[in-house]
């Protein structure tokens, strides 16, 4: 197997809230494999984005602050790096686009400005080529006219072109990583699928790794290929994204794909997991899910289930499904 | 070119209502402009021939379109003290004015500007904290006693600059700067702690906007960040608030000039206002009020060219 392009080993991040610091990801670790997409699934507020903008070194200085673990692309711990040398990274070797496509982009300058900074910054051409390069970025994407769209400004554009601009500008440079946070959520349904197949196809043609952002398993089905599964700061599962869809092994994987409407068999009510995620700061000594389990136990109260890997693909932290309650 | 015409036609209405209410408010001041220039001891009948030369016994309707009609001319009419042309008044008065606001908002941007970012740039930090300080003072100190206080230190105590009075510039230039610095400086430090408060608070709004977020995932430095990506979004209201103070400043240098002992324009409509030199007041008002017209806009036309949004009339909905 080909070497992993990103390792993040032991990930924690904290928020400092007050002098009070707050753990917001502990103990995460993730393999990424060129031309592979992988998923982070779980609901608001798990450390999803908190992750990702780790990875970006993008964390506000004044509250966060990555407290342990390495996050290694290519052999280079990325939590070493000065600011300067990260800039060097940001957009060249790993480039993120976000969620809100609409206030995602400079509204004061053209698309064709926003577009070519980067690609004169990061492989130092001129302007004019800089320009060509964009073009040739706006067409990958499948934008009408990039001619006329390079001078055009954000707010002239729909939810999806400005999305299709947002995914021209972060793979302008051939990354060889994709951060994709809830790239599809603010869109249309009907958009959203070509904004993924989009995705998909140029995974493909730039052989870069993909990582995805979302809470939607529906998309997660649709491109990823392994799927890590966070609760509360933690990774409570991972798995090949058909082992995940078919035999769930997590009582909250199981809960999250109970929620989705088409696979929910279990009356006309929709089915929801009970409770809500504890906030974050929360002093939880045994499992972080205990409290809207199902299968809860003394047990699972006591101390916190630790991440058992059970094949190559697939781990879960859960004493339950561990077998080794 | 659209909006150009647009906004000067809507400011049209503006002035025939800004010279209506001068007119009007100025008759409703005490005292008789004939008294005023005949003297307390004047005849009665000799203040009704002065009244009825004025043609203050005209109703005041054609009293208004008498004044309006000349202004309309470009004539302003003559003072009624000593009846020299108002147009000459305002012209000897202006300049110094002018350069006076001018100078003050050029010193409050020099202060604010970089002071603002700053502070937007690292808050709560060592020189946040210092330039929240430096606003403070600003903002709490009355400004004519700094000028007080300049004058005390820099013309008297150094004597180094001229305690008061103003040299026009096409007189000397040398000494025309030398007698503006202290009032600019007094009166532009006040202007800037209001300023700078306003560009650190749009500044910080801008630097968590998501299209910041996407300027930094692109691998940009910081300071291309700030000055490329930021500055021009935060400055969409700061031009407001530029725009209200420098038609403040040509208006209220009031104060900076009685103790500057600087001839400006606020001078002279107090002045005029002591000697109810009615004509003088009307005419040097309804001056100002084009002034501050003018640079609404002049502030409208530096939005359509800061904001695109604006510039091709479309509404953005981000």
């Amino acid at each position: 197997m080909a070497e992993a392009v990103l390792k993040i080993k032991n990930l924690c991040v904290d928020f400092l809230d007050d002098h009070t610091i707050v753990p917001a990801v502990s103990d995460l670790s993730i393999d990424i494999f060129p031309g592979e997409t992988v998923g982070l699934v779980g609901e608001s507020g798990c450390g999803k984005s908190t992750t990702s903008l780790a990875i970006m070194r993008l964390l506000d200085t004044n509250n966060a602050r990555i407290s342990k673990g390495s996050i290694e692309l290519h052999g280079q711990d990325l939590t070493k790096l000065s600011e300067k040398e990260m800039q060097r990274i940001r957009g060249k070797e790993i480039s993120m686009i976000f969620q809100e496509p609409m206030t995602s982009l400079n509204p004061v300058y053209t698309i064709g400005r926003q577009l070519t900074e980067g690609i004169v910054l990061h492989q130092g051409v001129s302007q004019k080529e800089a320009e060509t390069i964009a073009i040739d970025m706006l067409q990958k994407v499948d934008i009408p006219r990039p001619e006329i769209m390079m001078k055009s400004y954000p707010f002239e554009l729909s939810g999806g072109m400005r999305q299709r601009v947002m995914i021209a500008i972060a793979l302008s440079c051939n990354p060889k990583i994709l951060i994709a946070d809830e790239p599809t959520t603010a869109l249309d349904v009907t958009v959203q699928a070509q904004i993924l197949d989009l995705m998909n196809s140029l995974r493909d043609e730039l052989q870069m790794a993909v990582i995805l952002i979302t809470h939607d398993l529906g998309v997660v089905a649709e491109i990823c290929k392994y799927v890590y599964v966070m609760y509360a700061g933690q990774i409570v599962e991972t798995a090949a994204i058909d082992d995940l869809l078919n035999d769930p092994l997590h009582p909250y994987t199981q809960g999250l794909l109970n929620s989705m409407p088409d696979r929910w068999q279990g009356g006309d009510r929709l089915y929801n997991i009970p409770g809500t995620v504890p906030l974050p700061g929360t002093e939880i000594k045994g499992c972080k899910f205990a409290d809207r389990c199902e299968y809860c136990t003394e047990k699972c109260r006591q101390a916190p289930p630790p991440l058992v890997r059970l094949d190559e693909h697939r781990s879960v932290r859960c004493f339950r499904s561990a077998g080794t309650q | 070119m659209r909006v150009i015409i647009k906004r000067i036609a809507s400011a049209i209405p503006v002035l025939a209502l800004v010279s209506i209410m001068v007119f009007l408010m100025l008759q409703l001041l005490p005292g008789d402009p004939a008294t005023v220039i005949l003297g307390e001891e004047a005849t009665p009948e000799a203040v009704e021939a002065m009244r009825e030369h004025l043609g203050l016994n005209k109703p005041l309707i054609v009293q208004y379109f008498d004044w309006i009609t000349k202004v309309l001319q470009g004539n302003l009419g003559e003072s009624l003290v000593d009846g020299t042309s108002v147009n000459q008044l305002i012209m000897e008065r202006l300049p110094a004015t002018i350069e006076l606001a001018l100078g003050s908002f050029l010193v409050a941007l020099l202060i604010a500007l970089p002071c603002g970012i700053l502070s937007a740039a690292r808050p709560n930090t060592f020189a946040d904290h210092l330039c929240s300080f430096i606003s403070m003072i600003g903002m709490s100190i009355p400004h004519f006693w700094l000028g007080m206080m300049c004058i005390i230190v820099f013309a008297v105590e150094l004597g180094v600059l001229p305690a008061s009075g103003y040299v026009p510039f096409f007189d000397d230039p040398a000494e025309n700067l030398k007698s503006i610095i202290l009032p600019v400086v007094a009166t532009g430090f006040r202007e800037s702690a209001i300023l700078m408060r306003m560009i650190r608070s749009s500044m910080l709004e801008v630097l968590q906007s998501d299209y910041i977020r996407t300027a930094k995932a692109k691998g940009l430095s910081e300071m291309t960040v700030l000055f490329g990506h930021a500055l021009k979004n935060a400055m969409i209201p700061v031009i407001t608030t530029s725009g209200i103070m420098l038609a403040g400043l040509l208006g209220g240098l009031v104060i900076t000039e009685s103790i500057f002992n600087i001839p400006g324009y606020g001078k002279l409509v107090i002045d005029s206002v002591f000697n109810r030199d009615f004509i003088t007041v009307q005419s040097a008002i309804l001056v100002s009020a084009v002034f501050v017209v003018f640079i609404n806009i002049a502030v409208d036309l530096l939005y359509a060219f800061v904001d695109p949004r604006i510039r091709l009339g479309k509404e953005g909905n981000s």
